[in-house]
């Protein structure tokens, strides 16, 4: 039960990232490697901040976003001037460098050992710390990053932002001020990497750079891709199909030194076959529920056929 | 001359030597890049090819010691690189563009062809760094500073593929029109140039030149799959500093990454050195977008 538990959990926190990176790349075409970063800024500093300072799960979940947000702010304004290409090198930089930091600046963050005993969380009283009761904060946490992203793209902010994705120049001339609007969704973006990230510190309660590489920003990258860009269904499904089905290849018998390389490759062909047959992703951008035909000659079919 | 001087001489000539290693990748990249107008990524897993068929060879008994013999290897190595390069633009790219892929879609192909690739390579050979044998390491002084007979090595195959690019781009016919149709394809192919032939060609050129860095990057630094990515990023940050559309800003770009990763460690920790390449980046983006010798304004997509 605990490990179906577990999936769930992680199940949930990828879709927090992948939803919000969904913000980024999808929405506004900010093609972003840098999310993982942000994820590890929230872990640690809410690591960091409960452990040392004692604070509460509140104060110190706050504390990671703020900070990711002002990184992400810094990191904001020199990389959003560039364009497509330049920008996906300017944030595999950010990331680097920011993966560096967890790595090597041992004062702060211990170095490749990372933060060990992080205490379990209290919440209105309740100590959480068994895996069980971590499946509803997670929920609840992967609903509100999914709640607050759908409400975001479907407002006019939304339309501005897919606007300035097709068209940067014309969305200026229409009187927007384009920086404005990406450095808004790269931090909002950020905010949620990071509270997804003090979420994971609590649940698993020791972080180590291990978790927070490029690796991971492209794992969330290919999730937001695969499930079907500014879709945020799309990057739902994109996130569960990637945490749910190397669980399932698991259990079909396959040595396990080969899994973890084993897995990649198919990953990497599917990105390429998803290129070549569905490039919109799973569940493409506007993708209504598909509608059931009751009986032959259904009139609402019919109209929309016509 | 000062103790603390002739150290940090000696760790700028290290840049150097560094860089210069850089050069042939960054050249590639570059050539690929203002051709194809895509970031290959999997550039990195051609490279990595490369130096994995370098270890076959090796392990098959054939000498790496430097001299006549290895500049056979480094050739065969050219073929096998352009080889690959050529097979991804034609099973993977090609076809893409022909269904109308964007670039970005071309780009995230790259990343899917990188972990394929990749991740096969750590199949097959398993994830452990391996040495490259025969690779006797002599060093000699010149004046004040040691170096050391692949260093020279490296100096002069980054040295001979600059000039060969250059004088490729510059003077041949296949040359010229690689310039042209980066600097304009739609009036290039209106010319009677073909775009499909000369974004095959730049593929061609630009892995072949991964050969013999794949060569001298297994000697000095030795053979694992983890080496593929940051040496692609390299390339990737020499072209930008340098400014996309310059061979003689992309070999600047790759030997000033190599002295400051190098002289950084005079002050700085080692573990440093891949923050300090994007520093660099970070840098030339907001003081000079446009790298060194970048072009005034790039061609405006239609």
């Amino acid at each position: 039960m605990d490990y179906l538990f577990s999936v769930t959990i992680t199940a949930c926190i990828f879709i927090t990232l992948a939803v919000s990176l969904n913000l980024v790349v999808g929405y506004t075409g900010m093609f972003s490697v840098a999310h993982a970063a942000f994820y590890g800024i929230g872990s640690y500093t809410a690591a960091l901040l409960a452990l040392r300072l004692h604070m509460g799960v509140a104060g110190a979940i706050i504390g990671g976003a703020l900070l990711a947000g002002l990184v992400g702010f810094l990191i904001s304004l020199p990389s959003l001037r560039l364009k497509g290409d330049y920008l996906v090198v300017g944030s595999f930089g950010s990331q680097v460098v920011i993966s560096g930091i967890f790595l090597n600046a041992d004062a702060v963050t211990n170095g490749a050992l990372g933060v060990r005993n992080i205490p379990p969380p209290v919440l209105a009283g309740l100590v959480l710390d068994r895996t069980g009761a971590f499946v509803l904060p997670a929920a609840i946490m992967a609903c509100l990053a999914v709640v607050v992203v759908w409400r975001l793209t479907s407002s006019p902010f939304g339309r501005v932002l897919r606007a300035i994705r097709e068209d940067e120049i014309v969305t200026q001339a229409a009187g927007k001020n384009v920086v404005a609007f990406k450095v808004t969704a790269f931090v909002t973006g950020a905010i949620f990497a990071a509270i997804a990230g003090a979420f994971y510190a609590y649940y698993v309660s020791y972080i180590s750079p291990d978790s927070f590489t490029i690796d991971t920003s492209l794992s969330v990258l290919i999730m937001v891709i695969l499930g079907g860009s500014a879709s945020v269904l799309g990057s739902v499904a994109g996130a569960i199909l990637l945490v749910v089905v190397p669980e399932v290849l698991r259990f079909v018998g396959i040595p396990s030194t080969l899994i973890g390389p084993g897995q990649q490759v198919i990953l990497g062909a599917l990105i390429i076959l998803f290129m070549f047959i569905r490039r919109e992703g799973i569940i493409p951008e506007g993708a209504r529920w598909p509608r059931v035909k009751w009986w032959p000659g259904d009139h609402d079919g019919a109209a929309r056929a016509s | 001359m000062n103790g603390d001087l002739a150290v940090l001489f000696q760790l700028a000539v290290n840049g150097v030597v560094a860089g210069t290693l850089y050069i042939p990748s960054a050249l590639g990249f570059a050539l690929i890049y203002s051709t194809a107008r895509f970031f290959h990524f999997a550039h990195g897993s051609v490279f990595l090819c490369a130096l994995y068929a370098a270890f076959i060879l090796s392990q098959r008994g054939v000498s790496f010691a430097i001299g006549p013999g290895l500049v056979l290897v480094m050739l065969l190595m050219a073929v096998v690189a352009a080889l690959v390069g050529l097979l991804m633009e034609l099973i993977v790219y090609r076809p893409l563009r022909a269904l109308h892929a964007t670039n970005e879609v071309l780009m995230v192909a790259s990343v899917g062809l990188f972990i394929l690739v990749n991740n096969s390579l750590v199949l097959a050979f398993g994830k452990d760094a391996k040495a490259l044998s025969g690779a006797e390491i002599v060093g000699f002084n010149v004046g004040p500073l040691r170096l050391t007979g692949l260093s020279f090595a490296t100096l002069v195959t980054g040295l001979i593929c600059f000039v060969i690019v250059s004088q490729f781009l510059a003077r041949t016919r296949a040359g010229k029109s690689l310039r042209a149709y980066g600097l304009n394809p739609r009036l290039a192919e209106t010319l009677g140039l073909s775009g499909t032939r000369l974004v095959a060609l730049s593929f061609i050129i630009g892995s072949a030149l991964l050969g013999p860095a794949a060569v001298l990057a297994g000697l000095q630094q030795g053979v694992s799959p983890s080496v593929g990515l940051p040496f692609v990023l390299v390339a990737a940050i020499a072209m930008i500093v340098g400014g996309v559309g310059s061979v003689p800003g992309a070999a600047a770009g790759a030997i000033l990454i190599g002295v400051v990763q190098n002289v950084g460690i005079w002050r700085a920790s080692s573990q440093w050195q891949d923050a300090l390449a994007f520093a660099v980046l970070f840098a030339f983006l907001i003081v000079r977008p446009r790298g060194f010798f970048g072009e005034k304004q790039r061609a405006v997509e239609v």
